[in-house]
Order: C-alpha cells, then sequence, then structure tokens
C-alpha cells in the first residue's frame, strides 16, 4: 500500500457535482483527491478473500445467536426479538454491509463491521470511479459495488412483497438523502418499483394496523438508512411487531446482531485464531489482552467514545455520547501511518460478494467524522 | 478488471439541489399547531434554518383526493392531529427524532 500526493483535478467540484456529490466539503474537505492509495493486486485479492470469508463466519455467528439466545450480550430488547428471528427465518432480503480493516503484517484484520447502515457508499462506488476514469482509465479499481447493486437488487425483486419498495432516510442531511437515493438510483435500474418517503413522514394507521405512506398507501418494502437501534427506541419503534403487512425492512432486523461490537468477541469465540480477527473479548474478560487494547462501545457511531490503550497508557480517545450498553475489548492493531495520515479501508460486502473498496484518511489513530474519503487504484 | 466496467446514474444528480439546508442554530422557543382542533407546543429541534416545513395531507377516495389538512415533522403529535376524526386515524412523526438527539 502506497500514498501518493497529486494535483487535484482543477475544476474538481464541479465535475463531482456534476456526478450528484454534493457533499464533498463539510466543515473541511471530505472528498480529498489530493492524495490516492495505491495497492497491489495480492493486496486486493487478501482483502476480497477476507471480506468472503468473514461474512461466512458472520452468518455463522448469528445463528448461533439466535440459536444460543444471547440476544442479553448484545443489549437487544426481548420484544423485537421474534422479530429478528422471523426476519432471519424467513431470509428478509439484506443488500450491503462494510468491513474496516487494517493491515497487519501484510493481512487485513477486521476493526469492526458496519451491518446496518454503513456510510461512504457512494463515494466508494461512484465519486472514486469516475476520479479513475478521468485521471488513470488505463488503471484498475477494486470497485464494482455499482454492478453488484444493481445486480443484486434484480436477484431480490423475487423475495420482496409484491409492491413498492421505498427509500427512506432522514431530513436536512444531503450525505444520508444522496447514499440512499444512489441506493434507489440502483433499484430503478434493476427493475424495481420505488418510491422516496422521509422517516417522519411515515405514517401509522391506528385501525388497520400498518405502516402508510403519504398518501396513504400501505408501505410493504422499505429499505431505510437509519439505526435499527434508533428505531426501536422511537415512538412507532414496536409497530413495527405490530405491523399487519409485517413490511420487510432493509437492512432486516437480524442486521442488529452484527452491527453491535457484541459481535467482534463472539466471533472471536467461535473462530479463534482466525487470521482476519482480532482477539477480542466482552468487559468480563478483558484481563486477556494486558494492557494493550482498543476499547468500544457496543453501539457507537463516527468513532466515538473509543479508547486506544498501549502498554498500559493511552494513546487515543475520542469523546461522545456511547457507552450506556457497555463496552468490548479488542487487540490494539493500529492503522498505518503515511506521513502522519492513517487510512481505514472499508470493504464492501454487496449481497453475497465482496465488491470493492473505499478508503477513509485520518489525522488521528481514530477514524472519526473528520475523516477525508480519498481515492484509490492498483498498481 | 477489479472495477464496475460502466456506470449509468438516472435519479442522484437531482438531490443535489433539493434539500441541502443548512441547520440554523436558535434558542427561540416556537408555539405552533397544524391542526385547529389541536393544542399547541413548542418546535422541536428549534427554529431550524429560518422556517418550519408543513406538509399537505389527505387521501385518495374513489379517485378523487381528500385533503384533511396539514402535518408537520416538527411538532408533536398532539399538535398536528387534534380532534380531527380522519388524522386520527394515522399519526406521523413517530420515527425520524433521534438524528435530532445526535446531533444536538
Amino acid at each position: 500500500m502506497k500514498r501518493h500526493t497529486i494535483t487535484p483535478r482543477a475544476d474538481w467540484q464541479q465535475k463531482v457535482e456534476n456526478i450528484g456529490f454534493g457533499f464533498h466539503t463539510l466543515d473541511t474537505t471530505y472528498w480529498d483527491e489530493s492524495v490516492y492509495y495505491e495497492l497491489s493486486m495480492k493486496e486486493v485479492d487478501a482483502i476480497e478473500k477476507a471480506t468472503n470469508d468473514l461474512w461466512i463466519i458472520c452468518l455463522d455467528a448469528v445463528q448461533h445467536v439466535i440459536d444460543e439466545k444471547l440476544y442479553a450480550k448484545f443489549h437487544i430488547p426481548e420484544w423485537i426479538i421474534p422479530h429478528i428471528e422471523a426476519s432471519w427465518n424467513d431470509d428478509v432480503p439484506a443488500i450491503y454491509g462494510r468491513f474496516d480493516f487494517t493491515f497487519k503484517n501484510g493481512i487485513p484484520k477486521l476493526l469492526e463491521f458496519n451491518a446496518d447502515t454503513p456510510t461512504s457508499l457512494f463515494e466508494s462506488s461512484v465519486v472514486q470511479w469516475f476520479w479513475l476514469q478521468d485521471l488513470y482509465p488505463g488503471k484498475d479499481q477494486f470497485n464494482s459495488i455499482h454492478e453488484k447493486l444493481i445486480a443484486y437488487w434484480k436477484y431480490l425483486q423475487e423475495y420482496l412483497h409484491d409492491d413498492t419498495l421505498y427509500f427512506s432516510c432522514i431530513k436536512d442531511n444531503l450525505e444520508d438523502l444522496t447514499t440512499t437515493e444512489y441506493m434507489r438510483d440502483c433499484a430503478i435500474q434493476a427493475g424495481l418499483g420505488t418510491k422516496f418517503i422521509f422517516m417522519d413522514e411515515i405514517g401509522w394507521d391506528l385501525t388497520t394496523p400498518v405502516f402508510l405512506d403519504l398518501e396513504n398507501n400501505p408501505i410493504s418494502n422499505i429499505f431505510k438508512l437509519y439505526p435499527w437501534e434508533w428505531l426501536l427506541n422511537e415512538g412507532f419503534g414496536k409497530n413495527i411487531a405490530r405491523d399487519r403487512n409485517k413490511a420487510f425492512w432493509i437492512e432486516p432486523s437480524w442486521k442488529m446482531i452484527l452491527s453491535n461490537k457484541a459481535i467482534l468477541p463472539l466471533l472471536w469465540e467461535l473462530n479463534n485464531g482466525h487470521p482476519n480477527l482480532l482477539e477480542s473479548y466482552f468487559e468480563t474478560d478483558n484481563f486477556k489482552l494486558g494492557i494493550n487494547y482498543a476499547k468500544k462501545p457496543l453501539l457507537s457511531r463516527e468513532g466515538q467514545n473509543i479508547q486506544l490503550v498501549d502498554y498500559g497508557s493511552t494513546i487515543a480517545e475520542t469523546p461522545g455520547e456511547y457507552g450506556e450498553e457497555g463496552f468490548i475489548y479488542q487487540e490494539l492493531c493500529l492503522l498505518p501511518e503515511f506521513d502522519k495520515n492513517y487510512p481505514l479501508i472499508g470493504s464492501w460486502i454487496i449481497g453475497q460478494e465482496s465488491a470493492g473498496i473505499g478508503i477513509r484518511e485520518s489525522e488521528t489513530l481514530i477514524t472519526d467524522n473528520m475523516s477525508r474519503f480519498v481515492p484509490h487504484l492498483i498498481s | 478488471m477489479k472495477k464496475s466496467e460502466f456506470i449509468k446514474l438516472v435519479l442522484v444528480a437531482a438531490v443535489i439541489s433539493s434539500c441541502n439546508h443548512q441547520q440554523g442554530k436558535s434558542d427561540k422557543r416556537i408555539y405552533m399547531r397544524s391542526d385547529t382542533t389541536a393544542n399547541y407546543s413548542h418546535v422541536r429541534g428549534g427554529f431550524r434554518g429560518g422556517y418550519i416545513p408543513f406538509i399537505a395531507y389527505g387521501l385518495f377516495m374513489n379517485n378523487r383526493y381528500a385533503r384533511a389538512g396539514y402535518y408537520s415533522s416538527s411538532l408533536h403529535e398532539s399538535s398536528n392531529i387534534g380532534s380531527n376524526a380522519f388524522k386520527g386515524n394515522v399519526v406521523r412523526g413517530g420515527f425520524g427524532s433521534s438524528a435530532y438527539h445526535v446531533s444536538s
């Protein structure tokens, strides 16, 4: 893996806006094409294999959690458990996830799995692809996310309820809206009938009882860019279990198991010594890691409330609002450093297949919401 | 090759011109209702960006659209519905509030 500094395209803002990328600059630069990473095919093959292998053991782990009723370890409320089990047993469609990796001695190591609402999809799939076509059209990139999304929506069509597929996210957030509309774009190209509705516009019919759109049409399939733990805690949360239509929520509720960091110690317990896993434990066994570890909340977003401890000293720590549900402890494995920049590899699983990567770079060891998305190519 | 052969977008470019509102910060407490049968309550999230969106609210019946009034996600359910029987069968705004908590 090499880092290259280059001159950005003179009109790069216009170029990325022309393809629908409006959040290239947030408080600071988010899309950073003054830098790119070069990966060898050997590294790409290793990431692809790790992604496919981890996906299989993740599915096995979900089955284990369901069989052994381990929901308490995940702080999942009891009332949603029947919904989770039904969504798993009925094969409710799931479409994507993002494994976050770092390299250790040339081997990808899983830091966490964003299985419910992974961000940076549009940047990974579209924006860096057009960057490559502009600057290095003869080069390759580990990125077939777009064609795999369309292909998988086509595949899923027969597994959805025979009705419109809704897409939903919160208002006033261009990043979420772009990601959601991009996902919808792929579904449209796959031939699905779609509509958009904001999360707070979703209606609940007290008499039927079903979820409704703004014209009071029932909702029976809905892709939501909205975390399950938020859904459950809100006013309509329990209606998900009461819904007479049994709407398909995508990602499905069984993804709550994989998007929770409690999955990391469980994966380690079930696959001790797996080359792509880091040794991880629940709080009761954290002593096994000694004085080198990463402490992470079960539920957190944008790198909040993470502590990195090296030989007993905290070397990085982030504030935040998470940790109420408890923490897990993971073997310390630092991101590689390139001129005081730390890249994190987000590896996409689309359907059942590894589909490509996006790289976010930070100036700190913990990747947070100030990180920059940087493109890549294969040497 | 590891990259997509071709990328076409049919929808996304239109997104950029919609909904890119800056979130204004204000301590003002504004009290509103969207139905004359409802009580007033203060606007959630403050007076964000200098406006409060309202959505026309209705139902298609016998191939005709019947308007029942308006609804705003910035208002509490009790200020959106009141004793309006038509609105009372359908409630909205039960999802989407966590985002306020996270960003504030």
